[in-house]
């Protein structure tokens, strides 16, 4: 053995696998007497270290993103699937497939006919069974503390309502699965029942018997324009960001990316089959690589439908002052397509427009008013309109603000309506800002940099917002983590801390990880920091990632499609956008069953509470800003009118007290009834039974629901009590603080009629009715284009920016498109 | 183990697509088909390839291994297909400077001329110098991936590494002094 045997550099290197004892031995021994060996030893090991150091440097380029995408498809279960000529085979994979997907996919779905645009010869067949996974997250904060600290009172059997009420709404919502109600449950069913849904079709799969549901399973909304970009993928890069030295990630990729930016240009303007899928999969694939490529995803939420106001007695929900979805459809129109009813969410189309609220007295945040008068679109019913208003405050004593744009500068982002405008708006923004307020700028592609140091110079500002350029991949995370650094580092305490994220929320962060994602930025919320969701662009919209980050973030989420748009953000309503004045507002709704038989909220369906949520200080819920407006709308059907039909569940097994669950039990049918049914219950003090009925405003805590036993049958109750529609509650805490405050307005409804309603209230209810005339409700009744049409002109009012009139024209060119 | 599902799949990504294309680059010479061929490796992986080959997989370092013959088999076969004179790599594909001080320069500097010097090796050796250095693969590893002997690879790697030692003392004598110039 000497040293220029291979088994001495095996051992140098340290690799002793296929060395006996005896060798190692001689070669130890060797090392340690012969100079020469030991010197050799030595030379081998410094250029190993070296070897070792320097090798792995070398630059090792990636997948592209279109590659990374084309993989991760191949492994999804809920990949695309083409067999163009095979419609046989197509129908038994869709029957296989439907028993794995769950129910939540169902509703995420919607006509795809309808939204796929035609896209000439080379369109993949229509016969397309487009799975695309957006993975239902996990909610962080729903950790199943169903107990309620705050009402020890109502342990009694919460879980088991709530499930009932899923059941019923889901039920009532497909009547295709409400034939079959005797579903042998799953047990994990019970467990999920516990946690509050903020989408409200995260429920068990159920069994479907038709194979045709699936082939309408079809959600992804595939608009088949370029390729360069398919389903969200992950990009390797730095996994932990420090604030400086920057990433090495951020180093290479500029040069491959701007490549990539090109390819994807090329492709979108091809608008042909991505060239890239033949040449990767040469031969014989019988499962091709997805080509729908370029795709905004929307989730799909089923419309909330009319529930029985003496078994679901409260509606609670979140408020919500997202715009984004106003004018996501305003684009699609625009653009001379309807949009997907997805896009559609009434309550940010409500939203979007401020109605004229008192401003809040004393002390409160916000005031709540309440108007409710003939619902124009079923004149039987009632349409209830509540309405918050946030303190304004004006331009001059807006807080100092520390603002972090985070801007996605990705390849994506390189088209006209994105980029460009998104520097425009930007640019707009800095002009407002005022001396105080502090900026800076972090920028992410396939790396995260960050752009602007924390300044108060605008001119660096807008040089700053000026140099941005696009290209390469998208390592959103990453920059979300840097942002919300930078928004610590210079915390302002009482004043304005915001992240501002502008995106077209293509983020390469696989599929699956859009819960870490969101549970990421649940996390971040909790510093005390805002966060503003900026939408840009359609073709690759990630509208239900960008909602999701809003509403876990702490923010709200507006759209941006037109330099106009981003004046109405930026300009007319800066305070709003900036300054929170309250946050984690949640209103709770008690109906009254002596007036009311049903009622359905109209809208909020992403936004949807379980009951115990709203005494919960732990359950996030949405913020209002200073001057903003949020509207909601119930529809209400006084007792005695014709009921909607509404779904029923069966009698329960096991329960002494029927109390969730009184579908054989008559509701009073006629006047006569109530008044007979009134006789019996003699006017009377309210017992301690029935606090909750009676309580009013204050803000100590009230045990929401009554003791079991009087559930049963509603106890004797003060006349004007009795009176009363229903009781508005809403809970908030200030921006910096942790407990919740309680506030309660009774409604008791005058009979105001439709034409006697004000003209805000017309307006509402034309920009609802347009939301559902869009989303094709079965609750139109005798609303049609015409006629929301000229409520909406009856609602015009003074209209200062034009908005409203906006509108108009909208409703105008939906219906040319409807019809 | 099965195919793995996305999640897996994204780590596995991350974690392999950047040595992976490197490795096929130093086969098939340029980055596009290098991409292409690990592509299509990762897309057998993903519809459950390795769970075919018939190995039990349950191990990390074997899955390394795989991924690492699928390329190699897919990157030797496309050059055979394409077989070509190994263009230089572009200039772009070198790692642009990096920020920081002068000391990093240094550094790239030296790892240019490392670099330079195992083109002097034979393609063989570079190879095996590859997968031991940059990806630290274990010479049974090495032997699997390349369908070498141990006992090749082993007589590979010594003959490397004394050519490299060889030359870099040929070329700069005050810079034997090797241990001073890592780091």
């Amino acid at each position: 053995m000497n040293a220029d045997d291979p088994k001495f550099t095996a051992h140098v290197l340290g690799e002793f696998d296929d060395l006996t004892p005896a060798e190692r031995a001689e070669i130890e021994a060797l090392i340690a007497h012969d100079p020469a060996a030991a010197a050799a030893a030595e030379e081998t090991r410094a250029l190993v270290a070296r070897l070792r150091a320097e090798l792995p440097g070398e630059t090792a380029g990636a997948l592209q993103e279109a590659q990374r995408a084309a993989v991760l498809e191949a492994a999804s279960p809920e990949k695309v699937v083409r067999f163009p000529r095979r419609a046989t085979v197509l129908a038994a994979i869709a029957a296989c497939v439907i028993v794995g997907i769950s129910y939540a996919l169902l509703f995420q779905t919607y006509d795809s006919d309808r939204a796929a645009k035609p896209s000439g010869e080379t369109s993949a067949p229509v016969s397309d069974l487009v799975f695309v996974g957006t993975a239902t997250p996990t909610d962080p904060t729903a950790a199943p503390d169903s107990i309620q600290p705050l009402t020890p009172a109502k342990a009694a059997a919460p879980a088991q309502l709530t499930l009932d009420e899923k059941i019923q709404k889901e039920l009532a919502d497909t009547p295709k699965l409400a034939t079959a109600p005797q579903i042998a449950l799953p047990p994990k069913m019970e467990a999920m029942a516990v946690p509050p849904t903020q989408q409200p079709v995260a429920a068990p799969a159920a069994p479907s018997s038709s194979a045709a549901a699936i082939a309408r399973t079809d959600m992804g909304w595939a608009r088949p324009v370029g390729a360069a970009r398919a389903r969200p993928a992950t990009r390797a890069a730095a996994p932990s960001i420090d604030l400086y030295p920057e990433p090495v990630g951020g180093r290479y990729d500029s040069s491959t990316s701007r490549q990539s930016t090109i390819r994807g240009v090329t492709l979108a303007d091809a608008t042909r089959q991505p060239v890239a899928t033949t040449r990767y999969f040469p031969e014989k694939d019988a499962i091709e690589i997805p080509t729908t490529a370029n795709t905004s995803t929307f989730d799909a939420l089923a419309e909330n439908v009319f529930l029985n106001a003496r078994e679901n007695p409260l509606s609670t929900f979140s408020i919500d002052v997202d715009t984004a979805s106003y004018a996501i459809v305003r684009r699609y129109l625009h653009d001379n397509t309807l949009p997907p009813q997805g896009a559609v969410r009434v309550e940010e189309l409500l939203n979007y427009f401020t109605y004229d609220y008192p401003q809040p007295k004393g002390d409160a945040p916000f005031s709540a008013t309440m108007e409710v008068a003939g619902c124009p679109w079923a004149p039987e019913h009632r349409l209830v309109r509540v309405g918050l208003k946030g303190r304004e405050i004006p331009k001059d004593e807006r807080p100092p603000s520390n603002l972090v744009f985070l801007i996605d500068v990705s390849g994506s982002m390189n088209m006209p309506n994105k980029l460009p405008l998104l520097q425009k708006c930007f640019n707009l923004l800095v002009e407002q800002l005022g001396p105080k307020d502090r900026v800076s700028i972090v920028t992410y592609a396939s790396g995260t940099k960050l752009v602007l140091e924390p300044t108060q110079d605008k001119e660096a500002m807008q040089a700053a917002i000026d140099h941005l350029h696009a290209g390469g991949g998208t390592h959103g995370s990453s920059g979300v983590d840097l942002a919300y650094k930078m928004a610590e580092r210079s915390f302002i305490a009482g004043g304005t801390n915001r992240v501002i994220l502008a995106t077209d929320g293509d983020w390469n962060i696989g599929i699956t990880n859009q819960s870490e994602l969101l549970s990421m930025i649940t996390r971040k919320a909790k510093s005390g920091v805002f966060l503003t969701v900026l939408g840009f662009g359609l073709d690759n919209l990630k509208d239900s990632m960008l909602v999701k980050l809003a509403d876990h973030g702490n923010g709200h989420y507006a759209y941006i499609d037109t330099e106009q748009e981003a004046r109405k953000v930026f300009v007319d309503q800066l305070s709003s956008t900036l300054v929170t004045i309250a946050k984690d507002v949640k209103i709770q709704v008690e109906f009254n069953p002596v007036q009311v038989s049903s009622y359905r909220l109209i809208g909020y369906e992403k936004r949807l509470l379980a009951k115990e949520d709203f005494n919960n200080d732990k359950k996030d819920a949405g913020e209002i800003g200073a001057g903003h407006t949020v509207t909601a709308l119930y529809e209400v059907v006084p007792v005695g009118k014709e009921q909607p039909e509404i779904a029923k569940v069966d009698q329960l097994k096991y329960q002494p007290i029927p109390r969730a669950i009184p579908v054989e039990k008559p509701t009073p049918r006629s006047e006569t009834e109530i008044q007979e049914r009134e006789k019996v219950l003699p006017d009377a003090p309210a017992p301690a039974a029935a606090p909750a009925l009676g309580a009013k405003a204050g803000t100590g805590e009230v045990a929401l629901n009554p003791a079991p036993d009087a559930l049963a049958e509603p106890r004797p109750l003060p006349a004007a009590v009795r009176k009363e529609m229903l009781t508005l509650k809403l809970r908030y805490k200030e921006p910096d603080g942790e407990k919740s405050k309680l506030l309660e307005f009774p409604l008791t409804d005058p009979g105001t009629t439709w034409e006697k309603s004000s003209p805000d209230f017309h307006f509402a209810a034309a920009v609802a009715s347009y939301g559902m005339l869009l989303r094709d409700s079965k609750y139109l009744g005798e609303a049609n284009w015409q006629s929301t049409a000229e409520w909406a002109r009856e609602g015009l009012g003074a209209d200062k920016h034009g908005y409203r009139t906006e509108f108009v024209t909208l409703l105008d060119k939906a219906r040319a498109m409807k019809q | 183990m099965s195919a793995p599902d996305a999640l897996e799949l994204i780590a596995l990504l991350d974690r392999f697509e950047r040595p992976l294309v490197r490795y096929a680059q130093s086969i098939t010479g340029d980055l596009e088909s290098a991409r292409d061929v690990v592509q299509e490796t990762f897309i057998k992986l993903a519809r459950g390839g390795l769970s075919e080959s018939g190995d039990v997989v349950d191990h990390a370092r074997h899955l390394e291994a795989w991924l690492f013959t699928v390329t190699r088999n897919r990157a030797v076969d496309h050059q055979r297909k394409f077989s070509r004179i190994i263009p230089m790599p572009l200039p772009e594909d070198r790692p642009s400077a990096e920020p920081g001080p002068a000391a990093v320069l240094e550094r790239q500097e030296s790892a240019t001329a490392l670099f330079r010097l195992l083109d002097a090796l034979s393609p063989n050796q570079r190879e095996v110098i590859r997968l031991k250095f940059q990806n630290d693969l274990s010479y049974r590893e090495i032997a699997e991936i390349t369908r070498l002997s141990v006992t090749n690879v082993g007589f590979l790697l010594h003959t490397g590494l004394k050519k490299l030692r060889e030359l870099l003392r040929e070329q700069s004598p005050e810079d034997l002094d090797l241990s001073r110039s890592v780091l």
